[in-house]
């Protein structure tokens, strides 16, 4: 045994050295108390570890899965929203809901209820299929052919675009296209 | 002239009650009130009773889980709350719902059993892994320790409520456009944090089964299911809490446990 490790250095030589010189018994205990270690981590970190119950990761919104409109709170780590739960102060997912004096610290870790078209918010916000860039029409109506334009020039497009009533055979028919029309 | 306050204050009450104005301060102070009133529903009593329970020491308390059949309407909304929290991808499922159809139309019934796991006394899965990679903490959670966890899938017969799940990796939105983000977040599993984002890192290659939200409980929040069930239908607390809702409800008469004749003690139970 040449070297001997120190508390900072540790080379493969040295590591396998204190190993063999232990019998690997320091490799096992860690392990055996691993339970009561789980849970003394957790606590020390009074649960800060599991950033969903933190109010700083969460924004209030609402669930459109139906017309009931819900009160949730879309629970967000690194941008993307990882969790949907009820906000327990709308009466619709805790009732009686709670007080809107109730300080975030406190409602932070209460959940409100939530029906599963709730629960799957995750798979409607991030589906796969859905449009992310600006498509702007590049052909006749149904010919399904598209360019992408940048989302800035969105509202100047919007507000430029030709006559609306151009391609039709009988504008005048409806005045609410007739409104407005260039 | 006097302001609106000092009239309506002054006012008779026979006056008041012809504008329906009676009930409106009783209300106001009701409402005001509340935040610091007993528990108002069944909700508020098990967050209370969770906050005592992790003022005990772990070793003084013991959870366990109440599912009244005759209030679940087999929604599921369990079972998806449970894998967006625990990210679960494709085969895996910690509470599962159960569905019985009885009977022949127009004679049909219809029941669901949520199925969590059953955290027994005396797990098989313990007893079954050759890694002893499930383990048992003091509060009674069973949990797979997936440090430890070599795949062997001994305690899938060894269960005997088809329990423990075997996660094979892959995502819900694989063969689509592009495997979405959250798929790949990370759970918090047993306190530890673990993105679900490569084919040999825990939690793929490992079993897997509820733990009564563990990391959920650390910050005394209750469980999953127990929040988002909209039928009132899933309990949770401390056992050894005569005070709880759960010590309470385990005395009913309606009290059943799944398949005890196998010896295994399950502590979930079900209210028939």
């Amino acid at each position: 045994m040449d070297e001997k490790p120190t508390s900072l250095e540790l080379t493969r030589r040295t590591f396998l050295q204190s190993t063999a010189f232990l019998g690997g018994s320091a490799l096992l205990s860690p392990m055996l108390d691993k339970a009561g270690r789980l849970a003394d981590e957790a606590s020390a970190a009074g649960g800060s570890s599991y950033k969903l119950a933190d109010a700083k990761n969460y924004i209030s919104t609402v669930c459109l899965q139906c017309n009931t409109g819900c009160g949730i709170k879309a629970k967000i780590i690194d941008g993307v929203i990882v969790k949907i739960d009820g906000n327990p102060y709308s009466p619709w997912t805790m009732f009686p809901h709670t007080d809107y004096k109730t300080p975030l610290t406190e409602t932070q870790k209460i959940d409100g209820k939530l029906c599963p078209k709730g629960q799957s918010g995750l798979q409607t916000t991030y589906d796969p299929y859905r449009i992310t860039k600006v498509l702007k029409r590049a052909g006749k109506r149904g010919e399904n052919k598209w360019v992408t334009i940048d989302f800035q020039a969105l509202p100047a497009n919007v507000e430029k675009r030709g006559s609306r009533t151009a391609n039709l055979s009988r504008p005048e028919a409806s005045p609410s296209m007739m409104r407005g029309a260039r | 002239m006097k302001n609106r306050r000092e009239f309506l204050k002054d006012a008779p009450d026979a006056m008041l009650a012809v504008l329906g104005l009676t009930a409106l301060t009783a209300v106001a102070v009701k409402a005001a009130g509340s935040a610091d009133t007993k528990a108002s529903g069944p909700m508020d009593r098990m967050r209370a009773d969770l906050k005592r329970a992790m003022a005990k020491p772990v070793d003084q308390r013991r959870w366990a889980m109440a599912i009244d059949l005759r209030k679940c309407i087999g929604c599921e909304a369990c079972t998806v709350a449970c894998r967006s929290e625990n990210k679960t991808g494709p085969g895996v499922a910690y509470r599962p719902v159960l569905v019985e159809t009885e009977g022949t139309f127009p004679d049909v019934k219809r029941t669901f059993t949520p199925r969590p796991c059953m955290h027994c006394e005396k797990p098989e899965c313990l007893k079954a892994c050759p890694a002893e990679a499930i383990k048992k903490t003091p509060d009674g959670i069973v949990y797979v320790d997936y440090e430890s966890c070599v795949g062997a899938k001994a305690c899938i017969p060894a269960c005997p409520y088809g329990v423990p799940r075997f996660d094979e990796g892959g995502y819900f939105t694989d063969n689509t456009p592009a495997v979405q983000d959250y798929e790949k977040a990370a759970a918090y599993e047993m306190g530890v944090k673990r993105p679900r984002n490569m084919a040999d890192k825990a939690p793929i290659g490992r079993m897997r089964k509820c733990h009564y939200c563990f990391h959920r409980l650390q910050s005394e929040a209750l469980p999953a299911c127990t929040t988002t069930c909209v039928a009132h239908a899933t309990f949770f607390g401390d056992l050894k809490d005569e005070q709880s809702l759960i010590f309470e409800l385990s005395r009913s008469p309606r009290v059943r446990r799944l398949k005890e004749s196998a010896g295994t003690k399950p502590t979930t139970f079900y209210l028939v």
